[in-house]
This record gives C-alpha cells, structure tokens and sequence, in this order.
C-alpha cells in the first residue's frame, strides 16, 4: 500500500511537471497585479528596488508579483530595432571567430544597458534580464534562457546561431516559460517602428507549444518528459505565430513546414486548444504565389479540447497554407502537391 | 502556624528574586540584544570601469535604500544593524550582497558584470511567404 501512495505521488509529480501552463493560476485574479503595473507606467529604470517594491507592494502570491512585473515590463520596455539589426550583423560576421564576438558582446554588452536605463529600450535579452532581475528583487526564482526563436520570417539564416532570450519563471515549485520580448508587440520591419501590443498567450506558457519556436541551449530548459525536439525537427516545424498561443496549448500535426504529397492526399491537421477557447471560425487560406483563396476544411472535429481538422488537396500546385482560428493567424506550412512523387 | 507561613513568603520571595535576577542576567548578555548595536553604513562602488553611480543599495525586504553618487560613494540612509543584509543592485551587474557587522562602517564593494550574451529575434505579425522554386 505504501508503495502504491509512493508511486501515485511519483506519478502526480510526473504530470505535474510536464503541465505547467497558465490555467494553473485559473483560481488567481490578476486584476490587482495589472493596476499596479498600469499606475507604474512609465517609471524610472534608476532605481530597481523601488520599482520593485512598487509593483509587488500589496499582492499575495509569487504569480501576482511575478504578473506585475512581466507586464510592467511587457508594456513600459520598447524593442530597438537599430540594436537588433545592428547585434544580428555583427554575430553573423564574427560568427566564425569566438575571440571577436566575444570582445563585440562585450562591448555591445555596456551600450544595451545603457540604452536601456536612459531609453527603457531593449532587445531580447534586455526583455529577459529586466524580467529576471525585478523578479529576483521580489524573491522570485527566474532564469534567463538563450537559445534559437523561430520567428514568422522562416529565414533558415536566423537559425544559424542562437538569437533569442527568454525566461522561466519557478511559482510553486513548478517552472513555467515567458517571453517578454514577443509578448511585448510587434516590430515593423518596413519602417523599424516598434507598436506596443500586449500579447497574454506567452505568459507561463505551455512547454509544448513553446517548443515548436523556442529551442534552448541547454536540454533541461525544455521543460519537458519524454523525448525531447531535435534541432533538426525544430529547423523543420511549421510556423506558429504568437497570436496561437492564446488560442492552443499543443501544435500536433502537421509536423513539418515543408511537405511533399502527391495529388489527393488528405491533409490533416491537429491540435489541443487552451480551456475555455472554442474554435468558432477555422479557415485555411492557400496562396500559390499569384493569388490567396480562403475555404473551410472538407471535416471539422472538436472534442474534449481537441481540435482535427482535413482537407484534400486535389490539384497539383505549390501552397503557402495558412490557418486561422477565430479570424488569429494561427500557424502556416507549405505543400507542394505533385501529380506523382 | 503563623512561622510556617512567614518561612513559606520568605522561601518565594527568595525564589522570585532569583528567578528576576536570571531573567534580567538573561536579558543583558542576550546576544540578540548585543547585535542590535546600531551601525551607519558608508562606502564606495568600483567596477572594471571605475567607479559606479547609480548602484541601488537597499536593505533586503524593503523599502529603504539610496542610490551611489558619480564618484561611487553612498552612505545609507538609516542605522542598520548588525545582521542587517544590504543588497548592491545595477543593470547588467551582478547583484552583490553585504551582511552588516560591527566593521562595516566604511565598505568598499566591487560590481561584476553579469555574463550574459547578447540576443536578438524580432516578433513581426508577418504572414510567412515561403521561397518559391524559379519557373523554367
């Protein structure tokens, strides 16, 4: 009998661990701790413990704390766009010499915090260190994570060294992932115009999803049981854009981006939504290059949180698919549908 | 009757009188009480680059703190007491921490830089277009 309690315990830690997701604050209402981060906008970087103190003053949990300061910081903190392509240029280039890049991370090292105390602007990693510091101030255990991020660009260049930063954050003894820096809002590449545009789907989120675009340095930072991403499945998993993590907890098929099928092959694609989100409209938009046409899948099921969706594809072609989910671009693949492979 | 009951207030008085001289012994010699001595802690802040202004120093789980001047010198606002830890906090330094003692009236604290590496991906709301093969 002891063992049996031992095991069911095992067993519940086990779980316990490879769900860390947001819902497991349901029953916590943020309200107090997003007041607190909208009263504090626009405060001053100069001193940290007061900033602290004045995002946490009067909440009871570590996640009210920690939801305090991930927003502050999601809302107050603007990407820099000249520092990313400027830092992107110059790891390219010194990536093959260890001694140069390590003197340019130096130096690059001093001018992005400096940017950052004057300006409150940043890029990845001043995002994660900003989260990572305010937390640890508030007692909170939070980690800065450097790894590979996969954005919509799809530039298989990008993920040719790491490039990205992110944090988990330790609530409860269970670790959870954020990433303040797309959360934050989107850049347009066009003009290097920064539009803050909150996104609460990267606020603890799930460790499945999360893997699909983030792939981290060191293995332990997947969160995950069982076996873990490749690099190579990373390099070919679809594109999942932000606006999916506040509709899915899990991206299962299709598993790759670039696909090849002969003609009438039935695509099917896969996924677990979060609690309480239900798939009103769900469209595939395909681009052949020359013109988009928007249709509904030929079966749609949704069950238990579980969202299967297929569609044949019956003419020979080559197809930017896109999917979306209550009108949020969800995820994109590629097919190219051959009469015979 | 009436020694019995004389003897018997003397025999209490005398262990109450003990009795308040343990405590008041106890009270004394406390070292609780020894530590809270209070101290007015000063110093300066140094890095690789010299010396630091703008360091945040605060007492660990409050409010109270200061800021470093241009030539690296503080001095902390309020007594503290032995025991007491002061945090040393600066972005993109490593936080350092000092535990007050009796000594700590003058502090020299070195800031290290935090080793981190420098990383960038953007966030666009893009629409992925995939590299299509040339037609021949």
């Amino acid at each position: 009998m002891k063992y049996l309690y031992f095991f069911c315990g095992l067993f519940l830690v086990c779980v316990l661990k490879s769900q860390a997701q947001s819902w497991d604050f349901d029953h916590i209402n943020f309200k107090k701790a997003d007041s607190l981060a909208k009263v504090n906008k626009g405060a001053s970087l100069d001193n940290l413990q007061e900033l602290t103190y004045n995002l946490t003053n009067g909440l009871e949990t570590d996640v009210e704390r920690f939801r305090a300061i991930y927003l502050w910081v999601c809302t107050n903190v603007k990407n820099d766009y000249n520092l990313y392509a400027k830092n992107k240029r110059k790891r390219k280039r010194y990536q093959e010499d260890s001694l140069k890049l390590e003197a340019w991370n130096e130096k690059f090292k001093k001018r992005i915090f400096k940017t950052l105390l004057k300006r409150k602007r940043t890029i990845c990693t001043g995002y994660a260190y900003m989260v990572k510091t305010l937390s640890n101030l508030a007692n909170i255990d939070c980690n800065i994570i450097n790894g590979f991020g996969k954005t919509s660009s799809g530039n298989p260049e990008d993920l040719r060294y790491p490039n990205h930063s992110w944090n988990a954050v330790k609530l409860n003894n269970k670790w959870y992932f954020c990433d303040p820096t797309w959360a934050s809002g989107v850049q347009d590449l066009n003009n290097g115009r920064f539009k803050f545009e909150y996104n609460d789907g990267l606020f603890l989120a799930t460790p499945k999803l999360f893997a699909i675009n983030h792939f981290p340095l060191e293995q332990q930072w997947f969160l995950l049981d069982g076996p873990l991403p490749t690099f190579t499945s990373f390099f070919e998993a679809p594109i999942v854009y932000n606006e999916a993590y506040k509709i899915l907890a899990e991206h299962k098929l299709p598993n790759k981006l670039y696909n090849e099928v002969p003609r009438n092959y039935t695509l099917n694609l896969e996924y677990t939504l979060k609690p309480n989100i239900e798939p009103k409209t769900v469209t595939l938009t395909f681009d052949d290059g020359i013109n988009t046409k928007t249709i509904k899948a030929d079966t749609l099921e949704f069950k238990n949180r579980k969202l299967s969706l297929s569609y044949v594809l019956k003419k020979y072609g080559f197809y930017d698919i896109h999917l979306s989910i209550n009108e949020q671009l969800v995820a994109s693949y590629v097919y190219k549908v051959k009469r015979f492979l | 009757m009436k020694t019995m009951h004389t003897k018997q207030s003397n025999i209490f008085g005398k262990s109450l009188f003990i009795l308040s001289f343990l405590f008041l012994t106890a009270i004394l010699c406390n070292p609780i009480q020894a530590q809270s001595k209070s101290v007015t802690v000063k110093g300066v802040i140094n890095s690789e680059i010299g010396a630091l202004d703008g360091v945040s120093i605060y007492l660990k789980n409050s409010k109270t703190g200061t800021v470093s001047k241009t030539d690296g010198s503080f001095t902390f606002p309020s007594q503290l007491k032995v025991g007491d830890v002061l945090i040393f906090s600066y972005l993109g330094y490593e936080k350092q921490s000092l535990t007050v003692k009796e000594t700590s009236t003058y502090v020299e604290i070195f800031m290290k830089e935090a080793p981190i590496d420098v990383l960038s991906a953007v966030n666009t709301n893009k629409r992925f277009k995939s590299k299509r093969p040339k037609k021949s």
